[in-house]
This record gives structure tokens, sequence and C-alpha cells, in this order.
């Protein structure tokens, strides 16, 4: 399969549900009730609209040209972990109903009584509600859809999103280092435990990851690739990060500084770009404005004191290296990225500089808990649970970023080359 | 005591599995939560469905349990057990954890704080309390 054939089917598992929830949403709010139909329409509108995506985008140019008969023993058992991997949560997804307290009690609850009322716009919003209640309606919706097409187990939803965040992934490293390598780094983003065992709930820092992290790779890859279609892909899976999760936006602002940065010549082409690709976003504002006005939804602003609270600020420094560097939550992409970020300051090499997105992803996260953490009660619980959360869509960054930074890339290759002659040396003695 | 889904560890899943691969929602659930979903399940079918039921939060909630995850599987009948999302003038049903009673309320009634009846709904309507009777 070749690899622009792959790019397609992950686009059309990671933006598919993405897109054909807006589009019932949108239908729902003009009169077309949640329904088997509505559905139906919105996936050939979002099948339309895809196939015209992919067919702007230009072939990929692997950055070696390797054939069939180069995949060598390690590849291959890099690609089995990887299927293995998407084939166990496909297994342990469509097994287990959502049965987390959190994702029974909103998402679950919200598909259930969506599937009752066919609508999104629930009878419920015109009393108090818990605060998750107010989320965007990307995982309810996408929930709901599946039980309304007769299939009980709606978490498959995860397993097509971790199908395809796989898949892009790899496409997409593709472009920068060789086969070996791109498999590699790809088996690390998908076995990070945290990303993983998100990927078997129904909640919304998942979803929210998978797009945050594809929409930022899709921006990294214009950055050096400077072809249009790249940055409009990016544009609308940060559109449908924001239709999942109202935070994931902190994080378009960090890759637009990031490329500012990198790139400062070509502000003006990534703003009309990306601006092609953000009517993602315009779903997410009608959603805050029929809140605001319908259900009288007001947003939370932290209460309190804004003079910095230095001993949060500290706790909150220290929670974040605590948690990055457990690896039983985050694997070892936090030693990767410094070390990468090490090599990229010594070498001082401009193409390295991809390092400082991964940077200001840390700083997105690191502001956003600043701003909202003193407002709860229980701060020191929040930096290590929403925190944790939010960690999910940084992670997968570090791991590009450090992938694709060329000492990390050639020190790799090293490594997989000799392991895969130990391997051919004992199979040959 | 409640079952703590803690005591699910994942061999416990994996055996579950491969020793009911055709188990039905209401066995998984079951088999996750225990007598926590199963006291849910109680309350579900002695509240009406316009019934509005108030529980204990966890702050209030005495006893170290995750009995504060129960508010949460009641919905869409209108128990987040946290109190600024009820108005009392409101409220159906009280849920009694282990004799809980809201201070509010005054004295609890003498059915509720018998020893044994430790778990159940009290109707405030017709001031009757039905105790739920444990299964594990």
């Amino acid at each position: 399969m070749s690899l622009r054939c792959l790019e397609r089917i992950g686009l059309c598992a990671v933006a598919g549900p993405g897109i054909v929830t807006v589009l019932v949403f949108l239908l729902d709010l003009l009169g077309f009730h949640v329904s088997r139909f509505s559905v139906l329409i919105s996936i050939l509108i979002a099948a339309a609209a895809v196939w015209i995506l992919v067919r702007k985008l230009p072939a990929i140019v692997p950055v070696r040209e390797e054939t069939h008969k180069s995949w060598g023993v390690i590849a291959v058992w890099l690609l089995i972990w990887i299927v293995l991997l998407v084939v166990l949560n496909a297994i342990q997804n469509s097994y287990w109903p959502i049965n987390t307290y959190d994702a029974v009690s909103t998402y679950d609850a919200r598909a259930k009584l969506i599937m009752e009322q066919k609508t999104v716009l629930l009878k419920e919003y015109q009393r108090p509600l818990p605060p998750n209640w107010y989320y965007p309606p990307f995982v309810p919706l996408g929930l709901a859809m599946f039980y309304l097409v007769g299939i009980s187990s709606g978490k498959i939803l995860m397993t097509i999103l971790y199908a395809g965040l796989c898949i892009l992934v790899y496409v997409n490293f593709r472009r920068f280092v060789p086969r070996k390598n791109a498999l590699l780094f790809t088996l690390l983003v998908a076995s990070i435990p945290y990303l993983f065992s998100g990927s078997l709930t129904a909640t919304t820092n998942f979803p929210a990851s998978v797009y945050v992290t594809l929409g930022a790779i899709y921006l990294i890859t214009w950055l050096k690739t400077s072809n249009s279609g790249h940055a409009v892909v990016s544009g609308l899976l940060f559109g449908l990060a924001g239709w999942t999760r109202t935070d994931s936006v902190i994080f378009l602002v960090a890759i637009l500084v990031g490329a500012l940065l990198i790139k400062p010549t070509v502000w003006k082409r990534l703003f009309s770009l990306f601006l092609v690709g953000l009517p993602g976003l315009v779903p997410f504002v009608i959603w805050y404005l029929w809140l605001r006005f319908s259900a009288g939804y007001s947003a939370n602003v932290p209460q309190g004191s804004w003079l910095p609270n230095w001993a949060y600020l500290a706790y909150l420094m220290k929670g974040m290296w605590v948690m990055l560097l457990t690896p039983q939550k985050f694997s070892v992409v936090a030693p990767l990225f410094l070390l990468a970020t090490w090599f990229s300051f010594r070498t001082r090499d401009v193409e390295n500089r991809v390092v400082l997105i991964g940077w200001l992803f840390l700083a997105g996260w690191y502001a956003c808990l600043a701003a909202l953490g003193p407002s709860f009660d229980l701060w020191k619980l929040t930096v290590y649970d929403s925190g944790e959360r939010l960690l999910l869509s940084v992670v997968p960054i570090l791991v590009f970023t450090t992938g694709i930074q060329t000492t990390i890339q050639r020190w790799t290759e090293s490594v997989l080359a000799k392991v895969e002659s130990f391997f051919k040396r004992t199979r040959g003695g | 005591m409640l079952l703590t889904p803690n005591r699910f560890s994942k061999r416990l899943r994996v055996d579950f599995v491969l020793a009911h691969p055709r188990a039905s929602y209401e066995e998984k659930m079951i088999a996750r939560w225990g007598d926590h979903y199963l006291f849910v399940q109680f309350i579900n079918s002695v509240c009406s469905p316009d019934g509005m039921i108030l529980l204990p939060s966890p702050d209030e909630y005495p006893g170290p349990c995750y009995v504060w995850l129960v508010p949460k599987f009641v919905f869409p009948q209108d128990a987040f057990g946290e109190r600024k999302f009820v108005e009392p003038s409101d409220i159906t049903h009280i849920g009694v954890i282990r004799g809980w009673w809201p201070q509010e309320l005054g004295e609890a009634p003498l059915s509720v704080t018998e020893e044994s009846a430790t778990y159940g709904v009290y109707d405030l309507k017709n001031k009757r309390f039905l105790k739920y009777r444990m299964v594990e």
C-alpha cells in the first residue's frame, strides 16, 4: 500500500468522525433531528469533503526511497507491535462498555439523551449542570451515532481515532526519516501508557490529543515542505480539536507562535492558508453561542486574586516534570526530548529549531493550568488530575519533534542498523 | 462494604473476558462496579424518572469508599451529589449511604438510623425508607 493511500485512510479515520459530527450538529440546528438519515447524509458530505481535501495534498516523497525488499526483521517487528496495539485496543473497546465514572455520567449519559430526544440541544440545559456537560458535543454525538446505527460499543470511535493517529504519525515521519525510524517513533507514540489507556475511555482528552497532535504535525510538515495543502489540513484538525475540547485552543496559539519563530517570513501566507481550514472552529463558536443565549450558560471565570500564587506555580512546575518523567505514564518521551533539545542547542542547525514547538506546547500547558488552577479549591489535585490529562495533547508532539531531530535520527538509525545486523548474524550462525 | 473498583484488577478483567465472551451490558457493568452498579440500579428503580435524589458528595461522605461514584451513575435523574446543582425544594428522595443524612433536613428518621439500614433511599413525600440489600 502506498504512503499516499495510507494518508488518505488515516485522514478519513481522524477527520471523518469530526466532520460528520459537525454536520449532524449543523443539520440539527436547521431542524433535521439526529437520526440515521441525518447521519447518513453527513457521512456522504464528509466523505466528499475528505476526498477533495486529500486530492489537494501532494504525493508523499519519503526521505529515502525504500523498496519492499528493504523491510528487514526490525521493521517487521516494529510494525507487528503497532498492529498488535491497535488490535488490542479494538478488542478492549468493542468488549467493554463505557464504564469509567466521568464518561458514564457525562458523555455516555449525553449520548443516550441525544438518542432519546433526537437532538444535541437537550432540554437538560435549561438548568445548571456540571461543567463537562457544556463541552462541545463531539464525543457524545460520536457515541450517539454508533448507538443510532445499532453498534452498542460506542468506544470503537476511540479505536478509529487511535488507528488513524498511528497511520498519520507514521506517514508524516516518513517524510523526514527512514522507514525503521518512522516505525520506531510511531510505536513510541502508540505505546505511551497514558495515551493508550486514554484511548480505552470515552472522554474528550484522547480525541483532543489526536486532533492537536496531528494538527501540529501537519503544520510542522508545512514548515518543511511549504505545500499549502498541509496548512489547510492543520487548520481543519485544530478546528476539530476545538470542537472536542475547549482548552485545545491554547495549543493552537502555541503552534502559531512556534511557526512564526521558526519561519518569521511566512506569516502572511501561513495565516491565509490556516484560515481556510479553520472553519472547523465555527460549530464550536455556534455551540457556545447557543449555550449562552438559549441555555443561559456563562463560562467559569477563575475567581480570586490575579496576583501570582508562587507556591502554586512552583508546585505546577514540579508536577509537570514529575509526571513527564514517570515512565509508567509517559514512557521515555521526556528524557529523549531533553536529549533532542540538547543536540539542537549544540548544533544550532536551523532545521532543528522544530524542538521549539515542543517547548511551546509545554509552555501552553503550563500557562493553561497556571491561569485556571488556583480557581479550584483543591489545586494540588488539579495538577495531577487535569494536568495529567492535558499532557496527552503535549507528549506526542514531543515524540515527533524528537524523532525528526537530525542527531537523534542519525543515532537511532545506527542503533537500529546494529540491532538488525546482530539479528542477521544470529540467524546466519 | 460496597465492592470497590480497585478489586477488579487487570488479571481479573482478563479472566472475566475469557470466561464470559458474550456477557451482556449489565453483566459487564456488574463485573466492573459490583454493588455500586446494583445500588444505582436500585436507586433508579425506586425513584420516579422526574424525581430528584440527593446523595452525599465526596467531602460529606464520612467513610473511605468509592461511594462518591454512585451519584455520577444516577443521571439523568438529577442527582449529582453536589448541593449547588440541586434546589432543596425540588428534592424528592435522599440517597442514604452508610447512614448519611443532610443536616438541613434535621434529624434523620429512625428507620434510617437503624443499625442495619445503612444503604437505601428515603422517599421524602411518603416518608418511607427503602433499604438496599447487598448482593456481595
